[in-house]
This record gives C-alpha cells, sequence and structure tokens, in this order.
C-alpha cells in the first residue's frame, strides 16, 4: 500500500473537537455523527475534523497521547527496548502529520511534539531496517514482529518480499537446467541480485 | 514578683487600667468599650459597664472615674457606682493617656489632636489650659503641681511650667509615629511621687531627669532586657520604678541604688499597653496587655526587711498569701487565705495549684467567619489575570491586563460557541469593567460605577447606565434574553430591558450574593442573617416580571453545612439552580417548591481538591455542562479547558446497584421536564418491575406500580405478570389498571387515543386501543419454548413490550420485522429490539442490560417464525383461556 492509502485509512480514526456550530447529526457511510453543539466536545472522524478545522468551525482536542511528556516517555522505552513497544495509536504518524498540519494553533508545544514523534519514527525505523538485516544475513526462516503500525510495515513491503525473492532465485540458481535462454534471464537476474547484494 | 494567671478584661486592642485611690478596687477600660470595675479580692465577678465603643484610658480620682472614649470627650462616672456623672471635656480627636498628678487636683489629658490639656480638679468651672507647640499627636502626659510633661508622636518630649506655661526642657528621645493607633512604643512618662524626678523610656534604657536643672540624674537598664520600653512608671514610694516592653518585660528598677530590682516577663509576652502601682504600697502592680488580658503581679517591692533570696523564693511558691500578708496594714484586705495562714500555717503546694485553677478561664473566642462576598457565577476571581468575567451557554468572556497596573493593554474579550450566532468580540477595557455577563441577546459589562450593554441584534446600539449616586456601586450584574439587571450596594436591584428602558426597581432585604437570570426570571441571592456557627445564612428569591410589574418567591437555599454558595443560575428551561462548596448541585422545580439535590458533582472529580465549574445546566438533556478542574475550582487558561457532561442524577443511596440507577432515573425524570422521556420512562418503570419481580419481591412491584400510576404502564406490567404466573399481582395491578382508566376517563382525557405522550410529568394512555391480541402474541413467544428460560428471558420480553407498545399504533410489528434495513438506524427501533431476543442462542437472552444498543439484523428467520408464534399463540390461548 502507499502512504496515501494508510493515511485515508487512517483518517477514519476518531478525535475529538469543540465545534463553534450548531447542527443535527450527519449521516456518512461510516456511521453517525452528531448532533453538533456549539463548544460542547464530540468526536468525529480525523478527516472531518480536518475538513472543520479548515473552514474554521471548530477547534481540534489533540488526543491524550499527544502530550511532550507522554511522547518523551514512549521515546524512552522504545529507545531502552529492543523488540517494538506499543504505540499509542495505530496512526499514529497520520494523526500527528494531519493534526499539526491544520491545528498546530490548537496543540500545545506542537514543534516539539513534531521533534519527538520523528525521533520514534526515525527508532522505530532503524529498528525495523536493522532487525530485517539480521533477519537475511541469518537465514532465518521467519521473524516474528509484533506493535508495528500499517505505515511502518508498509514502508517495508515493497521491497522485502522482493529482496526476499531474489535471494531464493539466487539459492536456487541451477545452470544447467533448462533451455539457453532461460539460463541467460536467470543470469541477468543473479546479476542484478548480486548488485543489490553488494 | 508573682504573676496572677492572666484573665479575659476586654477584647483585642488597646486597654488601660488603673487602681481606685484606696487600692481595693481597678478597674479597666478597653477596645470593647466597656469599663470593669474589679476587686483585688478573689472570686468577685467584675462590675461593668459600656461607655462607648471603644475606650483609651481611665483614671479614678476622688470617687469619679474619668474615661477617655470613642466619643473623643472625657466622660465621668462615679464610682464605685458607675453612673454618668457629667464631661469633662470634648476633643477634636481621641483622646490618648489620662494622668493624675499625685501631689495636686490636676488632671492633664494626651491628645491626638497635638495639644495637652490641663484641668485643675480644686477649681470648679475651669476651663483648662492648653499646651500646644507639638508637632505630632500626644501620646503621653506627666503632670505635677508644677511641671506638665508631654511625649508626642514627633518624637520630643517637652516639659512645660504650669504655671508660667513657659517651655522648661525639649529632649528628642521617641521614635517618630503619625498617630497613637500606629505607635509601637506607648512613651509613658511618669513624674516621681514628690515631683523631683521624671522618667522617660529611651530605647531600652530608662532616663531619669532631675527636674530641678533638667539634666539626667540616672540612665536605668537591665541587662536581662534587650527589648524597648515602652511605659514608665514610679511606685508610690518613690523608689521605685515599673518599666515594661514591647515583648512583655516587667522590670523593677531600684532608682536610689541604679540597680534591677526584679526582671519579670508577661506570661504569654504580649506586648503590655496599661500599668499601674497599687497606690496602697504593697507592691502590687495591675497590667494590661494588647490582647484584652489583665495580669496582676505582686511582691515587686521590699515591704518585708527579710533577706532577698530568701523572700523571692517564698513569694514565688505562695505569692498569693504574700500579698495577703503584705496587706496587713490595709484593713479592707479580708482575705481566706490570710485566715486560712493564721489558723493551719502554710498551705499545701497542691491548694495553690487549685487556686490558680479555679482562676477565671479566658472567654472562649469564637473566630469571626465572615459573610460571604458577593460573585459572579461562572467568572474567576478578580486577582487572577487572565480571567474569565463569565463562562455559560453562549459564550466565553475573557478578562485581560491586571487592573491594578495603568500601563498594561487591557482588553476584554467574547467568544461565542457558535460562530454562526455571532462573531467573536474584543473589546478595549478602559473603564476598567470587572464584571461581565452575555446572553442570546446581549453583552452587559460593568465596573462599580457604570453598565455598557451591547445589543447583538443587528443595528441596535450600544447604551451606557451611570450610577450617579457617589455610595452607590454596583457588585453584581445579569443579563438573559430580555433583561439585564444590576444589584448595587445598597441593597437595591436595577432591571432594565434590552434595549435600556429601566423596567424596574426593588429593594432585596440584605447584602446580595449573586445574581442570575432567565429570559422574564430573575434570581437574587442574598444574605438573610449573620453567619450562623459557620452556615452562611443565603436566601433567594425568584422574581417574575411581567410587563412593568413583578411576582416574587421566597425560595431559600441550598447549602450544605459549612458551605458557601459556589454557583446560581437557571437551567435551559428556567428551573432555578445553585450549587454550593461541597459540590452538590440542587434544582428547584418550579411545581415542587423546594430544592432537590440533583448531582453530586464531586463523585465524577478524581481527587478532593478538584472542583467542578459549571457554566450551565441542561435540564431538557438531563445534564450538567461545566469543567472539572485540577486541583482548583476555577478553570485556567491554557491548555483551553473543555466542557464535559455530567447526569444530573439524584444523589441516591448504593448508587451502584441497578435496582438505585432505575430509582433514580425514574425520581429524576418525574420532576425533570427531559426531552423524548416517554419511553425511557416506561422502559424503566417495567425494567424496575421486573426486577422486583424477578428477586420475588411481589409486594415491592406492587407498591412500584401504585406509585408510578400509569395506566399504561400498569397493562403492559399485568401482562408481564400473568406471563411469569404471578396471579396475584395480575389481579391487583388488573384492579389498579382499570381503577386509572376510570379516573383517568373522569377526568376527560379527550386524547386518550393520542399516539405518543408528548408531556412528560403526565403520562397519558396511549395503547388503551392497541389490541389486545397481537401484544400478548407477542410476549408469549419467546416464553414458550422452554419453561427453564422463562425467567431469563424475562427482561428481553419487557423490552420488546414497550417497544411495540409505543410504536404507533397502525404500524404492525410484524410488517415492520420484514424491512429492517429501514429502521436500523434507530437504536431504539422495535424491529433491532425484537432482533435482539435471539431465538437460536438461547444463553443471549440472558443479557438484560445491554439490550437496547445491540443492533442485530435477523430478517431470515422471520418467516419461520412467524409460523411458529402463530403455533405457540394458538395453544397458549387455549391454555389459559
Amino acid at each position: 500500500m502507499d502512504p496515501e492509502e494508510v493515511e485515508f485509512l487512517g483518517e477514519k480514526h476518531l478525535v475529538s473537537i469543540v465545534p463553534s456550530f450548531t447542527s443535527e447529526s450527519v449521516h456518512l457511510i461510516q456511521g453517525d455523527y452528531g448532533p453538533f453543539r456549539a463548544g460542547l466536545p464530540i468526536r468525529v472522524p480525523l478527516w472531518v475534523a480536518v475538513n472543520l478545522k479548515q473552514q474554521k468551525r471548530c477547534r481540534i482536542q489533540p488526543p491524550e497521547w499527544m502530550d511532550v511528556d507522554t511522547l518523551e516517555l514512549i521515546k524512552t522505552d522504545e529507545k531502552l527496548s529492543r523488540v517494538f513497544t506499543k504505540m499509542p495509536s495505530e496512526f499514529y504518524m497520520v494523526e500527528v502529520k494531519q493534526l499539526l498540519g491544520c491545528a498546530s494553533d490548537d496543540i500545545p508545544r506542537a514543534d516539539e511534539i513534531r521533534t519527538i514523534v520523528k525521533d520514534i519514527w526515525d527508532i522505530r525505523m532503524s529498528k525495523l531496517r536493522s532487525s530485517i538485516d539480521l533477519l537475511v544475513k541469518n537465514h532465518e526462516m521467519y521473524a516474528a514482529v509484533d506493535n508495528l503500525t500499517m505505515m511502518e510495515i508498509n514502508s517495508m513491503r515493497p521491497l522485502l518480499p522482493h529482496a526476499l525473492d531474489h535471494i531464493y532465485r539466487m539459492k536456487t540458481f541451477q545452470p544447467n537446467v533448462g533451455s539457453q535462454s532461460q539460463t541467460m534471464s536467470f543470469s541477468t537476474h543473479s546479476r542484478v541480485s548480486t548488485s543489490f547484494q553488494s | 514578683m508573682n504573676h496572677e494567671p492572666l484573665r479575659y478584661a476586654h477584647d483585642e486592642g488597646h486597654t488601660d487600667a488603673c487602681f481606685s485611690s484606696d487600692g481595693s478596687k481597678f478597674i479597666t477600660c478597653g477596645a470593647d468599650g466597656d469599663v470593669r470595675i474589679w476587686s483585688t479580692q478573689e472570686g468577685t465577678d467584675p462590675s461593668h459597664n459600656c461607655i462607648g465603643e471603644w475606650s483609651l484610658s481611665v483614671r479614678e480620682k476622688n470617687g469619679n472615674l474619668y474615661l477617655a472614649t470613642s466619643d473623643n470627650d472625657v466622660q465621668i462616672l462615679t464610682f464605685p457606682g458607675g453612673e454618668r456623672n457629667g464631661i469633662l471635656d470634648r476633643f477634636v480627636a481621641p483622646i490618648n493617656q489620662i494622668s493624675l498628678s499625685r501631689d495636686s487636683e490636676h488632671i492633664a489629658l494626651a491628645g491626638e489632636d497635638m495639644e495637652a490639656k490641663l484641668f485643675d480638679l480644686a477649681q470648679s468651672g475651669n476651663e483648662g489650659q492648653i499646651f500646644d507647640g507639638l508637632s505630632g499627636p500626644c501620646l503621653s502626659v506627666a503632670v505635677t503641681s508644677r511641671f506638665l510633661a508631654a511625649s508626642s508622636g514627633d518624637g520630643k518630649l517637652r516639659v512645660w511650667d504650669v504655671g508660667s506655661k513657659t517651655l522648661k526642657t525639649e529632649i528628642e528621645c521617641f521614635p517618630k509615629v503619625n498617630s497613637f493607633a500606629n505607635a509601637e512604643l506607648l512613651c509613658r512618662i511618669d513624674f516621681s511621687p514628690d515631683g523631683s524626678a521624671l522618667a522617660y523610656p529611651d530605647k531600652d534604657t530608662v532616663v531619669v531627669l532631675n527636674t530641678s536643672d533638667w539634666s539626667q540624674s540616672s540612665t536605668l537598664n537591665s541587662t536581662d532586657v534587650s527589648n524597648h520600653y515602652s511605659i514608665v512608671q514610679w511606685s508610690p514610694c518613690g523608689q521605685y520604678l515599673a518599666a515594661t516592653t514591647t515583648k512583655g518585660d516587667i522590670v523593677i528598677f531600684h532608682v536610689s541604688i541604679r540597680g534591677v530590682r526584679k526582671v519579670s516577663k508577661h506570661p504569654n509576652s504580649t506586648s503590655i499597653c496599661g500599668l499601674m502601682w497599687n497606690p496602697s504600697g504593697n507592691g502590687q502592680i495591675v497590667y494590661t496587655d494588647v490582647e484584652g488580658q489583665l495580669g496582676l503581679a505582686s511582691g515587686c517591692t521590699e515591704v518585708k526587711s527579710t533577706d532577698d533570696d530568701v523572700f523571692t523564693e517564698h513569694a514565688l511558691d505562695f505569692g498569693d498569701i504574700q500579698i495577703e500578708s503584705d496587706d496587713d496594714d490595709n484593713e479592707n484586705a479580708i482575705s481566706v487565705e490570710k485566715l486560712k495562714k493564721e489558723v493551719m500555717g502554710e498551705p499545701e503546694p497542691e491548694l495553690n495549684f487549685e487556686e490558680s485553677s479555679a482562676a477565671p478561664t479566658p472567654r472562649p473566642r469564637t473566630p469571626e467567619m465572615p459573610l460571604q462576598p458577593s460573585f459572579m457565577p461562572s467568572s474567576t476571581p478578580e486577582h487572577l489575570n487572565p480571567r474569565y468575567l463569565c463562562w455559560n451557554d453562549v459564550a466565553i468572556i475573557r478578562s485581560y491586563g491586571c487592573l491594578a497596573d495603568e500601563d498594561s493593554g487591557k482588553s476584554i474579550e467574547i467568544e461565542f460557541h457558535n460562530s454562526a450566532f455571532h462573531n467573536s468580540m474584543m473589546l478595549q477595557n478602559y473603564q476598567d469593567y470587572t464584571m461581565g455577563c452575555v446572553s442570546t441577546a446581549v453583552v452587559a459589562v460593568a465596573n462599580a460605577k457604570q453598565l455598557t450593554v451591547i445589543p447583538l441584534s443587528a443595528s441596535s446600539k450600544e447604551w451606557v447606565l451611570k450610577i450617579d449616586d457617589s455610595l452607590e456601586e454596583i457588585t453584581l450584574i445579569t443579563a438573559s434574553e430580555k433583561l439585564v439587571c444590576l444589584a448595587t450596594n445598597n441593597y437595591l436591584v436595577r432591571i432594565c430591558s434590552v434595549f435600556g428602558i429601566q423596567r424596574g426597581v426593588l429593594s432585596i432585604p440584605g447584602p446580595p450574593v449573586c445574581l442570575s437570570s432567565h429570559q422574564d426570571s430573575l434570581l437574587v441571592s442574598y444574605h438573610s442573617a449573620p453567619v450562623r456557627k459557620s452556615d452562611q445564612c443565603i436566601n433567594t428569591k425568584l422574581i417574575k416580571f411581567s410587563g412593568l410589574t413583578m411576582e416574587s418567591r421566597d425560595i431559600n437555599a441550598a447549602l450544605g453545612p459549612e458551605s458557601t454558595l459556589l454557583w446560581l443560575g437557571f437551567t435551559d428551561l428556567g428551573t432555578p439552580a445553585m450549587m454550593d462548596s461541597l459540590g452538590m448541585l440542587s434544582l428547584h422545580p418550579t411545581n415542587q417548591n423546594i430544592w432537590v439535590p440533583f448531582c453530586d458533582t464531586t463523585r465524577h472529580l478524581k481527587s478532593p481538591s478538584d472542583g467542578f465549574f459549571v457554566t450551565a445546566i441542561m435540564e431538557s438533556c438531563q445534564t450538567i455542562f461545566g469543567i472539572k478542574c485540577r486541583g482548583s475550582i476555577y478553570p485556567g487558561f491554557t491548555p483551553k479547558p473543555t466542557i464535559c457532561e455530567l447526569v444530573l442524577e439524584p444523589p441516591f443511596a448504593e448508587p451502584e446497584t441497578d435496582k438505585t440507577q432505575l430509582e433514580m432515573n425514574l425520581f429524576a425524570w418525574s420532576n425533570l421536564e427531559v426531552r423524548d422521556l416517554g419511553k425511557k420512562f416506561n422502559e424503566s418503570g417495567l425494567k424496575a418491575f421486573a426486577l422486583a419481580c424477578k428477586n420475588g419481591l411481589d409486594q415491592r412491584a406492587v407498591e412500584l406500580m401504585e406509585i408510578l400510576a400509569n395506566p399504561q404502564l400498569v397493562s403492559l406490567a399485568t401482562k408481564y405478570a400473568l406471563k411469569m404466573n404471578k396471579r396475584l399481582i395480575g389481579e391487583k395491578l388488573m384492579e389498579l389498571g382499570s381503577r386509572l382508566v376510570g379516573e383517568a376517563e373522569d377526568t376527560s382525557f379527550v386524547i386518550g387515543a393520542a399516539t405518543t405522550p408528548s408531556v412528560t410529568r403526565k403520562f397519558i394512555l396511549s395503547s388503551k386501543k392497541t389490541p389486545r391480541n397481537r401484544e400478548i402474541n407477542e410476549t408469549i413467544v419467546p416464553a414458550t419454548p422452554d419453561d427453564s428460560h422463562v425467567s431469563e428471558s424475562s427482561i428481553n420480553i419487557t423490552n420488546t413490550t414497550i417497544n411495540e407498545s409505543f410504536s404507533e399504533e397502525p404500524k404492525n410489528p410484524f410488517s415492520k420485522n420484514s424491512k429492517n434495513e429501514e429502521t436500523s438506524s434507530n437504536p431504539l427501533s422495535l424491529v433491532n429490539k425484537y432482533a435482539g431476543v435471539d431465538y437460536e442462542s438461547k444463553e443471549n437472552k440472558a443479557k438484560n442490560s445491554d439490550n437496547e444498543k445491540r443492533k442485530q439484523p435477523d430478517s431470515t428467520e422471520t418467516e419461520e417464525r412467524k409460523g411458529k408464534q402463530r403455533k405457540l399463540d394458538r395453544f397458549m390461548f387455549s391454555k389459559r383461556v
């Protein structure tokens, strides 16, 4: 999946907003939201919140975890732990990006939050890369990875199976089998794979 | 030197004491304006007499008491009778001290108005001599037949010759003060009895001047005392000089040998402000302190020519006895102690102890509990910056800028919750507005003198109401959709219309505490009485306006013990509401005329130091809107506080149980006008009934139906009871039902066949004509499959029946069943409910409470079920009928 698609899924997550208008419920495919009463918090999908915020018709309340202290804690946990820790939200990157993008005035210390979340992301990605490296180098048969969010999985997904596939082909390569043309094609493949591995 | 236990004499403040000329009685006066005459003998209560608001000084001469009173005059009272006997003189400012001459009939007065006045009592009709030229208030005077000495606030001691009124000497020795009330050192000076010496305190020494050439004859100081002396006084014999300090030290100097005779200390180290020797010369000193306590010290002089040390020790242990034995030459002093001592010899120490404990204890002082100051509901206090002037269901008014600071930019921001209703407003706060209120019609802001109202409707101009009376000040304001009201400090409430017509003025019988309004109604709370054992006596008036007339009702208040009022207002439907500082929110439903507690906000808070800041109450939604404030009762500014909702639930006991929950709901819904209630009410009623039935509490079940007295509910309950094989209940309910129906018809409810009840308070019979068969069909079905499941499924069944009975008449439940998707959005709809009864897995039926939320399409089995039902119906009817 593309990051855009993950983002699309992430936008279905509910966030709390304080609308500045009064309205009846809105009926969406996802479900009914409302009624909206001015000044009273209500939970709506992220994309609705962003849309209303862009129209300046609501104030977004940051999720509980979107707070410098909480995120610092998560960051230190992530640093100390060998495995992946559980993230406060399945779509934390999406939420941070969307909310900080449109409603940084509603979120205290938005810049610090942005930095910390980026740090967490980097730590997790490097962890992910090193564990894959380990997997490939040790010729492990399988690896269990918990607590990865969808965005993180999708950052590796296009590459990893493809790479493993190449390795597999190289291992099973037998120059004597098959016709000439096939051999040629395999050899080209193997060359590509070699360059990849180096 | 021996101190008697302190006695309570006067209220806190400056007190003075003196002895009568024979030494048998002493007189005190103090800040409570009382003058008390005490006897040196034990066990007699003082006689007292009130002479004003306070009294600064008292002296006794020739059977008259001279008192400096709060009326700035010297009042003469007879002694010991205490009758008023004229006025010696009047001043324009308080008289700080009265002083008597020991060797003549002169009396000197020290005036706050920078003069000393001398009267000769021997000459009647004497106008008195004025000694002025002081450049500060006269703190103390001393007089002999020849000289008058005065200490004044300009730090100088001056001595005049009485005959020639010439200034003899002027010495700068005292600290400067602007008023006697602010003087820490009283600078009390004294002439020796023979007039040959004048003593005055100078920091931590006492200086004795020779009156012949005004040279310092001696300087007395004690190595034990480093505090500054405030009062000096010669003993009647002229040998000793008593001096006291601001820290309660009492030092007796032996003047002739320039040594310290004794050093003693006030038991509580309180500053002494009045001191006098017993003129009989028995070495007794009476003193009073600034806390209004009275002390007696005895054994201050050497009367017997015994060895010093022995005497001292003796005096310490048996001081009281010692005094009395000192009084041998005094016929007036008759004492049981003395007799005892004569008869029994030395008394036991225990006796002494007992005596001291029997001494009158100070009167217990109750701490003053102030009246609660007035406040605006839903505002934060004035010392905060920034602060909320108002936060209600319409808007938030914020005030930025400190009022005390002139330079800072002061502004008021009004943010409307609904930006479609009105855009945010920003005002420059040049006028120092401290109060604000907003309604859907106006924004009103005010300071003590001026009210500014900005109507919110388009093309209307703001208007200003000024208070011209210099004494009147605005203390509270409020605004509603139709009224703008203000309360002032002279207990008036002024009412204006939204566009500035003054609609009336009314008087309230006490200081206003809080003001609130809704449409044409006004709610005023005020103090009806002083604080009663730390309970605020707050009363509330509900005033309704119609045109230019009004109608008022006293509705009292609902305050918990020792609490204050925290919020006052109306619900959205105009029911008065208030919250006390214990967090209990009470409503005053219109018809009941009683306060009903409806929400204990502390139950919803995490820690006891948290507070709930009420912003609005929505009776129609059965909720309270407010802000949970952590560690405070006021919300902060950053991050922006979030409004949360609490449910209006009366604080019934055992709130966790299902039964109580149902009872709470039934009570709340009967007393409030909650929107869309009909279904929920009957549902809860029937659930409570089913719960009672299930637990075998038949009487309670019947009782519940009698209390609710709703014919529709009764008919449903009857069916339920019959189905549960509770024949007894069924019969009783049928009886009740027919009676209720009869009553309903008697009162000619023409709308008997109305489909849904619209009025919540009275439930109108709606499904009277609903075909009975159909209902029974429905209800019976789930009960039949297996007897063992009957009780489990009972609640499910009730839900089904309720929904059915409330669904409008023409709607056939079967036809509805077949079109599931149409109503799937309504969680309370018939179809979903029915679907909630799962025919395949019977264990689901045990879940009764979460039935409502369950959405489960079950359309595939409809046809099959129908057939089953028909069969079962037939079966059941044949069985029953």
